[in-house]
């Protein structure tokens, strides 16, 4: 055989038919494959988003896992980030704290706190009224009329406040009984108080002393514990 | 129906449109691994193997070259691969189309597994060239395209080809 029979016994050979049976198996199995292909696709497509969006949170995470910080970026620092919300706390304190002084500034001034001295308004209720300062300054000119005049005013006055402090005293004296249970006040010594209050007052009447000691008693005597108790007017007799 | 627009639907993952493919190409598909291993049942396993085979790699087309081109090169190389895996080539089978064929026919077969089986230890490709020349009737440029080199190569390899064979027929007369 030579060449060009060679060609010829090709070109004459006919393949037979396929059989049925084999192009229906050789279907169903590409076509099963071509099915898990594509699922296969699908899922791979499906990965790569969720890589991708894996790889964002990478490159925002705040710590590494190779334990060396030169492999993170700038921005994801740990300490730079807890600078930086130090500072945005700082600054919006600061701003919080200026807007209120701005709004209130009487909350800027420290004040001593109101429990640790108790004044018992008794012994100031005590204390005569103000006297005019026209009436202190020249009593002597004044005629009888206006001098008589005022002190009847005076005396009606004084006879109105002694009703309305008797009312309170024992409203007060009942108040300071329930308050002396469960502290002990620190009276201002009458002394500084006194001579402020009674400078112009001709005659000055300290009453209820008594009370006091009686109170004073009674507090020791209700006290769960050993306390001691002193009463405003043992303050004043008390060496400088 | 366009069989650029099927490819393209089979591609986007349309089944139907890939049944449709396979329906329309499944002659050629079987047609060419019957003349590379000329025995029904290996043809049809290397023509299932290139069936599985181009439902994987479908999406690899580019349409940079005719699809029939595309598909003999995956055909080949799939009967490349079974060839690997069974390990043999010769069968025993070579009368099983006697039905079909009269008694004269049945001897050229004989004659031409021979030969082919020659052109195989020849050297590479020149079974393949003999086949897609001389079977199949391509030029040497397309059958250079399928197999992956130059036109001249195939020239040489058909060259070589009837040079063996009028060495083989003078071996014979003598």
């Amino acid at each position: 055989m030579n060449s060009h029979q060679l060609e010829k016994l090709l070109q004459q050979d006919a393949p037979p038919p396929p059989d049925a049976a084999a192009r229906r198996a050789a279907r169903q199995v590409a076509l099963a494959e071509f099915a898990r292909v594509q699922a296969e696709a699908a899922h791979e497509t499906a990965a790569s988003r969720w890589s991708m969006f894996q790889a964002l949170l990478g490159t925002l995470r705040l710590s590494s896992h190779t334990q060396r910080s030169d492999d993170m970026p700038w921005y994801s620092r740990r300490m730079l980030l807890g600078g930086a919300a130090s500072v945005c706390l700082v600054i919006v304190g600061g701003a919080l704290t200026w807007k209120t002084l701005r709004v209130d500034p009487s909350l800027a001034v420290l004040s001593a706190p109101h429990e640790s001295v108790s004044v018992p308004t008794k012994d100031v209720g005590e204390l005569p009224p103000p006297v005019t300062s026209e009436a202190a300054a020249e009593p002597e000119a004044r005629p009888r009329e206006e001098e008589s005049k005022l002190r009847d005013a005076q005396s009606r006055r004084d006879a109105e406040q002694a009703a309305v402090q008797a009312a309170s005293r024992q409203e007060l004296a009942k108040k300071e009984k329930d308050e002396a249970r469960t502290r002990v006040p620190i009276a201002p010594p009458p002394a500084a108080q006194a001579p402020e209050k009674s400078a112009d007052a001709e005659e000055v009447v300290v009453t209820g002393l008594r009370a006091r000691i009686q109170q004073s008693l009674e507090i020791k005597r209700d006290a769960v514990g050993v306390i001691d108790s002193i009463s405003a007017e043992d303050i004043g007799q008390f060496p400088d | 129906m366009d069989p650029r627009d099927l490819i393209r639907r089979a591609q986007a993952g349309d089944a139907t449109a890939f049944g449709e493919l396979l329906d329309s190409h499944y002659d050629t598909i079987f047609r060419f691994a019957w003349r590379w291993a000329r025995h029904r049942a290996n043809a049809e396993d290397i023509a299932q193997l290139a069936c599985i085979k181009l439902a994987n790699s479908l999406a690899q087309y580019r349409f940079e070259a005719a699809f029939a081109t595309w598909l003999y090169r995956l055909v080949i190389s799939c009967a490349q691969d079974w060839k690997r895996s069974q390990q043999r080539h010769e069968h025993d089978e070579l009368f099983e189309n006697a039905s079909l064929t009269d008694g004269s026919q049945t001897e050229d077969q004989i004659y031409l597994a021979q030969v082919l089986m020659e052109l195989e230890d020849l050297g590479e490709g020149m079974k393949e060239t003999a086949l897609l020349v001389h079977a199949e009737g391509m030029s040497h440029a397309e059958a250079g395209a399928i197999l992956g080199v130059s036109e001249s190569t195939i020239s040489w390899r058909v060259h070589t080809i009837r040079r063996h064979m009028g060495k083989r027929e003078a071996r014979v007369s003598v």
